[in-house]
């Protein structure tokens, strides 16, 4: 059984936000929600100053303090570590967002047109009627997408750069475990105690 | 919410392999459909250019299709005031009724003069469909107006010169050090925008030094080992000094490659010109094995002097690289940092770097021959060019690559189109290299030899411009000034397409007031802009989702879809996802409809055969008539081979042919045509343009035709009251490009995400002096009074000198209604004038410089974010 993981390489992602516009379309989410945004930090000073560009998503934890916080067990973790919502459990409480240490989960309180009143036919295809609304919602690891056998996340397979790359924890062969191995790979916020599927390299 | 969830059964689910089009690059992508509606676009592995990336603008191109306020039907002008801001009061009409009218405006254009047709467009892959057209039509007038305003005015000459391509690209597989200078090459920009951002992330990734000299830190420099903040406007300063310190410092010059490809050893007497053998009129040179003077073709090129005094007939004779070596003495370090502000201990240790890095001398074996290896290059691109004396700032530049010799070996500056399947770079007068590409003239002119200046024909008076590749810039003031450039008619009809001249090329004031004096404006669109409000005529045009457009990406045209060293000649399509939405018409089949029923098809497809190289048995015979996919398919198979036509190309999207070879990869040792280093071209070609506009009665600056380069400032940079202190320096996004891309609900989301497109930046320390805060509404006024206002973003990234205005916004005609306005329109800051156009290379000058002011101080303590 896999664990899926991902490792993200700072020092080659150039901030061009590729990832967060694929998974925006291939995941259908409405205005303002957004599953991997890329967020960018200056440092140094002048004239050594520069910019670093972090792409993110949900780190599917290995103790997701989203799953412990929710109070209808509406988020699970899969067997191969693939952490869910289900929007027919969920009530909106939201103390999932507050569990959350990387702001992972969107809590959708509307859903409308990204020009207005009238859906296009992108957004009447993608956005489920009266699904979602009221929920909160966050990424699956495409979790449509492995479960085909083949497809990585839309986020890995349209990376320019290769920042980000997918695979098995467990196996101690896999690139992203030798990645993790041979460039030690850090989580996020490792003092949260939520042991990320996620490693960054730098 | 991940997985397609739909109420409707699904029966449809197909993918349709495509192009991209939302910028210039032509990606092979293929676009998921399901019950009719394009739902996703995503690359193909195997295929070239991108091998399944897509940046964020092709992810995003669903919003643009689905744009609720597509243009679907005809529309005429019914209001006769035509202005900024003025409703042209659309009214709907039929499609046979918009063409009649547009047919009649032709025909009566014709009559009066054929030349009075001027088409613009940016749909480079009309290019060749469309200039049949005016041909048969007898007009040359086809511009991109935009493109050719600021970007690779101080290119493209350049590249010719050194290669015989349209452009030059570095070899990111085997460089070690790469010097970039006003570009993002390789960050989701440029050329093969996917394709090399993933090279260049390898090549770092394999230890390529990257050092990036720019105003702003860019996204670049941020991932650069190095990044150099330079006053705007200032790049030869650094060039001609980093050249100083390789010559004249270091002996870090690859004296083997001047004296066999270039015109290092021609001898050059006290006119600055050629030194000419009497009899045949070739350049001498010294020999010094046998100490006499020799044509250049008569010596082993060894044996040339590259430096020396010699008599010649009483003559003092020195050879070009002599009095170039010598001329660089006049840019030491010290000299370019008081004009770049650089330290020039930086500027010597740059130089001395890439020298070493250049490896001056080694071989590297590749498919059984032995070839130079120069692992350094310099590359260059819009920051460059945007400037008075762009030609002069891009020729410094690229002289870095030509005087440790690597131009179009392993390792250094490549060309992007010179050598291909059937043509290579060739020899041509005085033996220097000229191009050999069949395609060369279809959008641009080459500039060696330099064309024989003449009375202007062209709207853009590019008959006025020897050593450019186009005059786009001109246009306007063409139009204007019609009359005194003795223009032999005006313009009658525009037809535009894919190119938002108003807002994108100078000052829109300016380019309003030319599009004014065009009597008729035919548009075709699928959405409305800045310039579509000038239009008489708008046509609906099909989304580039919606068409079937042959050959988009080519590489034996476009030198963005340039083929790396070891990769497939690769072609692909554009067909239609999804129905066009209501009435609207892939604009080529109308320029075909509108031929026809001017009685020009038959010439058009005369025209289209020598344009588009199409062979045997695949040319148009113009007794017939064609459908459009019988035009695609004869096309393709013609470019593919009998088994890859229209029906290959619907199936699979895209053709991979022959690698590209080593001798089309790196031609330099295979061909003898050499590389002008001292440009005495460039003398002759500018007393002709001297004596022309004297005897016309035109003023126009001809200083800049001087054999060797200089660093000449600005207009901007000395100018003004010392109160205007600050540069404005646009920047590039690479979520964000084309004025079409700021349509995009999606991607502009981003923008807002990002917090930086709106604002306008200011280094920290600047601003601290200046008593401005993070979050401050600030107004710029340039010393033309051009206003524009902006919050005030604080950034350690960028040269104090400087203010950073990103991408192209402050849109004021825009479908997305939120959008209107936000941002600073970077072209409304511009003067669009005479003086401020490089005579050489047609470029707009878009240094400006600003006073700023607070308007209304940020209420929160500590400062609110944008």
């Amino acid at each position: 059984m896999p664990r899926w993981g991902m490792v993200i390489d700072i020092s080659r992602c150039v901030g061009c936000y590729a990832c967060t516009v694929a998974c925006k379309v291939e995941n259908g989410t409405p205005p303002g929600v957004w599953y991997a945004p890329v967020y960018e930090k200056e440092v140094g000073s002048y004239p050594t100053a520069k910019r670093l560009f972090l792409p993110t998503l949900c780190y599917h934890c290995k103790n997701p303090p989203c799953m412990k916080a929710c109070p209808t067990r509406a988020i699970s973790k899969r067997e191969d570590g693939v952490v869910l919502v289900d929007p027919n459990k969920c009530c909106g409480s939201r103390a999932c967002v507050a569990a959350c240490p990387y702001g992972a989960l969107t809590f959708v309180e509307e859903i409308k047109g990204e020009f207005g009143a009238e859906l296009t036919p992108w957004e009447q295809a993608r956005y489920p009627q009266n699904d979602g609304v009221g929920t909160v919602q966050k990424c699956t690891f495409c979790a449509h997408r492995i479960d085909q056998g083949n497809l990585e996340p839309a986020c890995v397979q349209t990376c320019p750069t290769r920042c980000r790359i997918f695979g098995d924890l467990e196996d101690p062969g896999s690139e992203v475990s030798k990645l993790i191995r041979e460039h030690n790979g850090t989580q996020a916020r490792p003092e949260a105690g939520t042991d990320p599927s996620v490693f960054y390299l730098r | 919410m991940a997985a397609l969830q739909t109420r409707e059964a699904i029966w449809e689910d197909t993918w349709i392999p495509t192009a991209c089009d939302m910028c210039y690059n032509a990606c092979t992508v293929r676009v998921h459909r399901v019950n009719g509606v394009a739902v996703k676009v995503e690359g193909i592995p195997e295929a070239p250019p991108n091998y399944g990336k897509v940046c964020a603008k092709g992810n995003a191109a669903l919003m643009n299709l689905y744009n609720p306020q597509r243009i679907t039907t005809p529309l005429v002008r019914t209001n006769r005031a035509k202005g900024i801001g003025i409703n042209p009061g659309w009214k709907k009409l039929s499609w046979n009724d918009a063409l009649e009218l547009l047919t009649h405006k032709l025909t009566a254009a014709r009559a009066k003069d054929p030349r009075s047709l001027v088409a613009a467009t940016f749909d480079r892959y009309a290019h060749f469909a469309l200039r049949a057209f005016l041909t048969a039509f007898g007009s040359p007038n086809l511009t991109t107006v935009s493109a050719g305003f600021f970007c690779g005015n101080g290119v493209h000459p350049v590249a010719y010169t050194l290669t015989g391509s349209n452009d030059v690209h570095p070899d990111l597989k085997l460089c070690n050090y790469l010097l970039m200078f006003g570009t993002s090459y390789g960050f989701v920009a440029q050329m093969n925008a996917m394709g090399l951002t993933q090279e260049m992330a390898e090549a770092r990734q394999r230890g390529m030094k990257l050092v990036v000299v720019d105003p702003v830190c860019s996204y670049a420099a941020s991932q650069a080992t190095e990044w150099i903040p330079i006053r705007p406007g200032t790049d030869a300063a650094l060039a001609l000094a980093l050249m100083d310190v390789l010559v004249n410092e270091s002996g870090l010059y690859d004296a083997a490659f001047l004296k066999q490809y270039t015109n290092s050893t021609y001898l050059v007497g006290p006119d600055g010109h050629y030194i000419r053998d009497p009899k045949d009129q070739k350049p001498l040179v010294w020999d010094s094995r046998q100490s006499r003077a020799s044509t250049f073709d008569a010596i082993d090129p060894t044996d040339g002097a590259l430096e020396g005094t010699f008599q010649l007939e009483g003559m003092e004779a020195k050879p070009a690289f002599h009095l170039f070596k010598e001329h660089l003495r006049s840019y030491s370090p010290e000299k370019a940092a008081t004009i770049t502000t650089i330290p020039p201990q930086t500027i010597r240790r740059v130089a001395k770097e890439f020298g070493q890095a250049a490896s001056i001398g080694a071989t590297i074996r590749l498919e059984e021959i032995n070839l130079p290896f120069r692992p350094a290059a310099a590359c260059w691109y819009r920051g460059i060019s945007a400037h008075k004396h762009g030609m002069m700032n891009g020729m410094s530049v690229g002289q870095l690559n030509v005087i440790t010799g690597n131009i179009d070996v392993p390792g250094g500056m490549l060309n992007a189109t010179a050598a291909g399947p059937f043509w290579g770079p060739r020899e041509g007068a005085d033996g220097l290299l000229v191009s050999g590409n069949p395609f060369t003239y279809r959008h641009m002119r080459t500039p060696v030899p330099p064309r024989k200046v003449r009375r202007p024909e062209t709207l853009e008076l590019v008959e006025l411009f020897p050593v450019s590749v186009y005059a786009r810039a001109m246009l306007p003031l063409g139009i204007l000034g019609a009359e005194r450039f003795g223009l032999p008619y005006r313009p009658e009809v525009l037809i535009h397409c894919r190119t938002n001249m108003m807002a994108t090329s100078g000052n829109p004031e300016i380019m309003g007031e030319a599009l004014k004096q065009i009597p008729f404006v035919a548009s075709f669109a699928d959405h409305h802009d800045e310039t579509t409000e000038f239009a008489d005529l708008l046509l609906p045009d099909t989304h580039a989702l919606e068409r079937l457009m042959p050959i988009t990406h080519n590489p034996y045209y476009h030198y963005n879809n340039a083929t790396l060293p070891g990769e497939p000649w690769s072609f692909n399509f554009q067909q239609p996802v999804v129905k066009p939405r209501g009435q609207a018409r892939n604009w080529i089949e109308v320029i075909l409809e509108l031929a026809e029923r001017l009685g020009l098809l038959s010439d058009l497809y005369t025209a289209f055969n020598e344009i588009a190289h199409l062979e045997d048995p695949y040319r148009l015979d113009p007794t017939r008539k064609y459908s459009w996919e019988e035009i695609c398919d004869r096309w393709a198979r013609s470019y593919c081979g009998a088994r890859n036509g229209l029906g290959h190309f619907l199936k699979h999207g895209f053709h991979t042919g022959e690698k590209r070879s080593v001798e089309q990869s790196y031609p330099r040792v295979f061909h003898r045509g050499r590389i002008p280093l001292y440009l005495e071209h460039f003398i002759g070609a500018g007393e002709e343009v001297k004596k022309f506009t004297e005897s016309e009665r035109i003023p126009w600056d001809t200083s800049d035709y001087v054999p060797l380069m200089h660093w000449r400032p600005c207009p901007a940079h000395g100018e003004s009251p010392p109160e205007f202190d600050l540069f404005v320096v646009n920047q590039k996004l690479p979520f964000l490009t084309f004025s079409f891309t700021s349509e995009n609900p999606w991607l502009m989301e981003l923008a807002e995400h990002n917090g930086k497109v709106f604002s306008v930046g200011i280094n920290t320390e600047t601003a601290r002096r200046k008593g401005i805060n993070e979050g401050d509404l600030i107004e710029l006024e340039t010393p033309g009074w051009r206003k524009a206002r902006a919050i005030a973003r604080l950034t350690q990234g960028l040269h104090p000198e400087c203010l950073a205005v990103p991408g192209i916004l402050g849109r004021w005609v825009t479908a997305n209604d939120r959008m209107r306005g936000k941002g600073v329109h970077f072209n409304s800051l511009i003067e669009y004038t005479f003086d401020r156009l490089d005579t050489l290379s047609a470029a707009l000058d878009a240094c400006v410089k600003v006073k700023i002011s607070v308007v209304h101080r940020t209420e929160e303590e500590g400062g609110s974010h944008a």
